[in-house]
């Protein structure tokens, strides 16, 4: 088993495998990198580079090419989109900051994306902007995985700043962060063969997640995980429940996911014997 | 769904509790695994410790717009068959919010980092980030004595965390090799005797 680590998409992210010999698992996890480098160079919202900052740039109506992983992951976003009734909207984030700076109104929504995937391009019908920044490292840990089981990989995982992935025997043993003690963390699940997305703003100055229909922000002391097969639909539920603070929210049932809220049990150390977690770190 | 499935029953509610650790610590390829993966044309290697002056320090903070931070640079010059200069290899360490990051970095010839990788990385979120102690503890540690803090981790899951402190770091390094390059103390890529 080898494990490798390499800072990439903002944050460190963490790849292991076994195969048959160390040279297979050195190259599987290079090609992992690689995979999710592509999905950087691509989707960053940030980079001037990437295909998704040339869309953003562009003016509505007109179409741009994109990439077949940039038209698969829109396709989900909005499938998401139309589930959640617009709780979820890639066009969330760039209104709400563009509204703070003061900048030219991004009337547009997530319905405004017109894809076009046999011809593989995109348009806006409303200026808006995309930011995938909700399910691109998911995606990314998705792609990266696939490529150590082509490479050779037998078991393994990936772990992109808390969005990871676990494939092979045995089962991995994941803890999440304690959102209200960062030092400690919670034995969440032993996952098998499925992903697991952690989303908190607890790192960060600003809140990270707007909500798609009102803008309001998350509460940084809570954290929400949610179990999936893939791990961009982990992911992107993981929004989708820190919004509505709903754990069992209804469209987690169509990704066949499970979700925990998790937050500081109000009086004292979290129990051990399960009756305050059944209120406060579990839904 | 077996996932699912996997994840209703291994979760008793009774053992979601708080772990004892409050140190995340792994360690991720040793430096020697580094350098072949880094260099992987590389035969030998020469062990270089370059000392920069004053106006050295000072160009290397014009240059990366950063802090030299460090006099005393401890290079590893990779050479192929033909003693060829590949380029070097810099481990460093970097200190962030919380997390104490050892990582390699390999610069070509023309000063072009070329790969990167991550050696080890420890988390502490008391107050001994603070201390010089703690950080003292890290100070010349090379991967061939790895500190063990607890246990080795499973997968943690949480919220993103930045990686800036690598990014400034590799911005310093490679404004050390430039600086170093520019007063021709590093090889050239003829071979060396």
């Amino acid at each position: 088993m080898i494990k490798r680590c390499k800072p990439l998409l903002g944050t460190l992210v963490e790849v292991s495998c076994t195969a048959n010999d160390t040279a297979t698992e050195l190259a599987a996890c290079t090609a992992a990198f690689a995979a999710v480098q592509r999905v950087h160079t691509l989707m960053s919202y940030q980079d001037i580079g990437s295909n998704l900052y040339a869309f953003n740039a562009l003016a509505s109506m007109q179409y741009a090419q994109a990439a077949t992983e940039i038209i698969a992951v829109l396709l989900f976003c909005n499938a998401l989109s139309a589930s959640s009734g617009g709780i979820f909207d890639v066009t969330a984030g760039p209104r709400s900051r563009a509204n703070l700076a003061g900048a030219a109104h991004l009337a547009g929504r997530w319905q405004d994306i017109e894809i076009d995937a046999p011809k593989q391009r995109l348009r806006k019908l409303a200026p808006l902007q995309i930011d995938l920044s909700g399910v691109a490292k998911g995606y990314a840990v998705d792609v990266a995985v696939h490529a150590l089981q082509a490479a050779g990989a037998t078991s393994g995982h990936v772990n992109a700043g808390g969005d990871c992935r676990v494939f092979g025997e045995p089962q991995r043993l994941v803890k999440v962060r304690a959102p209200w003690d960062l030092a400690h963390t919670l034995d969440l699940l032993a996952l098998h063969n499925a992903s697991l997305a952690t989303s908190a703003s607890y790192f960060l100055d600003a809140p990270a997640i707007q909500h798609g229909m009102t803008g309001k922000s998350v509460d940084p002391r809570i954290s929400v995980s949610v179990v999936a097969a893939s791990c961009m639909a982990a992911d992107a539920l993981t929004k989708i429940v820190a919004l509505t603070q709903d754990p069992q929210h209804p469209v987690l049932a169509a990704y066949s996911a499970k979700a925990w809220l998790i937050k500081e049990p109000a009086h004292g150390k979290l129990a051990h014997d399960g009756t305050a977690c059944n209120e406060t770190a579990y839904g | 769904m077996q996932y699912a499935q996997a994840a209703i029953y291994s979760i008793a509610i009774s053992t979601l509790a708080l772990s004892a650790s409050s140190v995340f610590a792994v360690d991720y390829l040793t430096a020697a695994q580094a350098q072949a993966v880094l260099f992987p044309a590389a035969k030998t290697w020469k062990e270089q410790t370059a000392a920069l002056n004053a106006e050295q320090l000072q160009a290397v903070t014009k240059a990366g717009g950063i802090h030299a931070r460090s006099a005393s640079w401890k290079l590893l010059h990779a050479l192929d068959d033909k003693g060829q200069y590949l380029g070097s290899m810099v481990v460093d360490n970097v200190i962030g919010k919380f997390e104490l990051i050892t990582y390699a970095v390999a610069i070509g010839p023309a000063g072009e980092v070329q790969g990167m990788e991550v050696l080890s990385y420890r988390e502490s979120h008391g107050s001994e980030v603070r201390l010089p102690g703690w950080r003292k503890q890290f100070v010349g540690k090379t991967l061939a004595q790895p500190i063990k803090v607890g246990n080795d981790i499973a997968v943690i899951s949480g919220a993103t965390m930045s990686c800036n402190s690598i990014t400034d770091g590799v911005r310093r390094i490679t404004a050390v090799l430039a600086v170093l390059r520019g007063a021709e103390l590093l090889p050239k890529s003829v071979p060396m005797s």
